[in-house]
């Protein structure tokens, strides 16, 4: 346990429930901030918490590779992930709290084209392909609505794509041009 | 070339194995209560996911479907029990008094005479049905001798399998949560894919033993054959046994018109029966209801078979290939997905 958690627990402690944060509200502020989970009411979100998998990961450790078959996504609860290329070794991208990756395996086991390794000792909420099936199979009003905002957000990437691709085939059409 | 991970891999499987095996044998009646539950699990839960997914909480779900089936269960022995009863009772008086003691004499001169050639004189047929039919009678006795044990021992399959309807996703997601992060993606795609694999397997393999029952009882009945409901009975737990199963339900239901009637009058029709109802099953009935089939080798159901009788007697036989079937299943999904998370080549 790190001293902030520690510091928590005793500041609860002396002051009780007048002082103490409400986690479960802290978690639904944090989900409701994902996009894949706007919109959902505060009984849709607890619904997808209850299937949600709670992850530490120390500093250093990786929370999938590169190439490993992609089964789901993972939402930053506390810490820094780094987004790591092992083919180019490079950093893509650092995320943090509120943040999200791996979005694309929800929908197919292709494998990961990067990997993620905790920057620093990091909590993270996983949410996978069998558990995204279950809700809707199970609760089928909330698992559309969250297929359709991953729907939206794979377009929207899509459409990013294929524009720069565009731009792209443009300039070394320019480029050929003698 | 083994490395340290892959041989600590297989080590796990061999300890795993092995702790399997020792908690069969030294608590099988308890290891029995959790897969039975678990089997009644994995054919009710489509049915409470259905509820479930029409906006009935999980719990409220769990509870209908539970007592839903307890009382179909009920209905179905309290119409089908005196029916199924009065039909053994017949079979035993015809085999300890009735028409069997007069026409046995002359069906065994008909089979000693047509095996003459092999030299057979004298079979004790009267004698040996007779010390059959007892040793079955007193093995019944002794099951209702422990009618306490038998009481506990559904009492808690129920509760047991009421549980697991109800929190299965729970304990699933307690049970993965102790995965050290390395294994922890690997290890939930395998759990879910054994999951599914093993609920498409069990529940298809029920299914068709089930419509197996009633169209063979269905079939006896149509032919006037006697004890046809107790012939369906055993055709569907037969069923369970590829290749051994359908040939002896066939033999009994033939020993049993033979019994009853003293001719071989029926036995062709019978077996013609049976060889339909085969067909059906192949062609028809199998690739309806069983979407996970499970191949195992003839050698593999005989001693599966064997093993299964010395563990647990009569009812280990009809379980074990099944048993060897949920398996195969386990350990395939387990090793697909070692390969797919390069944990195994």
């Amino acid at each position: 346990m790190d001293d902030q958690e520690q510091q928590q627990q005793s500041k609860s402690f002396l002051w009780g429930s007048v002082l103490q944060r409400d986690p479960e509200k802290d978690l639904l502020t944090l989900l409701r901030g994902v996009p894949i989970f706007e919109g959902l009411s505060r009984s849709d979100l607890k619904a997808v918490e209850r299937i949600l998998h709670r992850r530490k990961f120390h500093a250093g450790e990786y929370i999938f590779r590169e190439g490993d078959p992609g089964l789901g996504m993972y939402i930053i609860e506390k810490g820094e992930v780094s987004i790591v290329s092992e083919s180019r070794s490079t950093e893509i991208a650092r995320l943090s709290k509120g943040d999200f990756f791996g979005e694309m395996s929800l929908f197919n086991e292709r494998p990961r084209n990067a990997s993620a390794v905790a920057y620093e000792d990091t909590k993270l909420f996983g949410f996978f392909q069998p558990d995204l099936f279950g809700l809707l199979e199970t609760r089928p009003r909330i698992g559309v609505k969250v297929v359709a905002k991953l729907a939206g957000i794979l377009a929207e990437r899509l459409y990013k794509a294929s524009v720069e691709n565009a731009r792209l085939m443009g300039e070394i059409a320019r480029k050929d041009l003698p | 070339m083994l490395t340290n991970t892959k041989i600590l891999i297989v080590l796990l499987l061999l300890a795993v194995a092995i702790l399997l095996a020792v908690t069969v044998y030294t608590i099988g009646s308890i290891v029995a209560i959790f897969l039975l539950a678990m089997l009644f699990a994995f054919v009710i839960t489509p049915a409470v996911d259905w509820l479930e997914s029409h906006g009935t909480p999980r719990m409220l779900a769990s509870t209908i479907m539970f007592l839903l089936s307890l009382g179909a269960f009920f209905v179905v022995a309290y119409f089908l029990s005196p029916l199924l009863y009065d039909q053994v009772m017949v079979l035993q008086e015809r085999v300890s008094f009735g028409e069997m003691r007069k026409s046995l004499p002359g069906l065994e001169q008909d089979i000693v005479e047509s095996l003459s050639f092999l030299g057979v004189r004298d079979l004790h047929l009267t004698t040996r049905i007779e010390n059959l039919v007892s040793t079955l009678f007193d093995n019944l006795l002794n099951i209702a001798s422990g009618l306490v044990g038998l009481m506990i021992f559904v009492v808690m399959t129920l509760i047991s399998t009421f549980f697991l309807l109800k929190d299965s996703r729970k304990l699933k997601k307690s049970l993965i949560e102790i995965v050290p992060n390395q294994f922890f993606e690997m290890s939930l795609s395998i759990l879910h894919k054994i999951d599914w694999s093993l609920g498409a397997y069990l529940r298809g393999i029920l299914l068709d033993a089930f419509v197996i029952g009633l169209v063979t009882t269905f079939a006896m009945w149509l032919l006037d054959i006697p004890n046809f409901m107790l012939i369906g009975m055993v055709a569907a737990f037969a069923n369970l046994v590829p290749y051994l199963g359908p040939p002896t339900a066939a033999l009994v239901a033939s020993s049993i018109s033979v019994i009853t009637l003293g001719t071989f009058e029926q036995v062709p029709l019978i077996l013609i029966t049976f060889t339909l109802i085969r067909l059906l099953d192949d062609s028809v009935i199998q690739p309806l209801t069983i979407s996970q089939s499970v191949k195992l080798h003839p050698l593999t159901i005989i001693f599966t078979i064997l093993i299964g009788g010395q563990l647990f007697g009569i009812l280990g036989m009809l379980f074990a290939v099944p048993v060897a079937g949920v398996m195969k299943v386990m350990a395939w999904e387990l090793y697909s997905g070692l390969k797919r998370y390069r944990a195994v080549y």
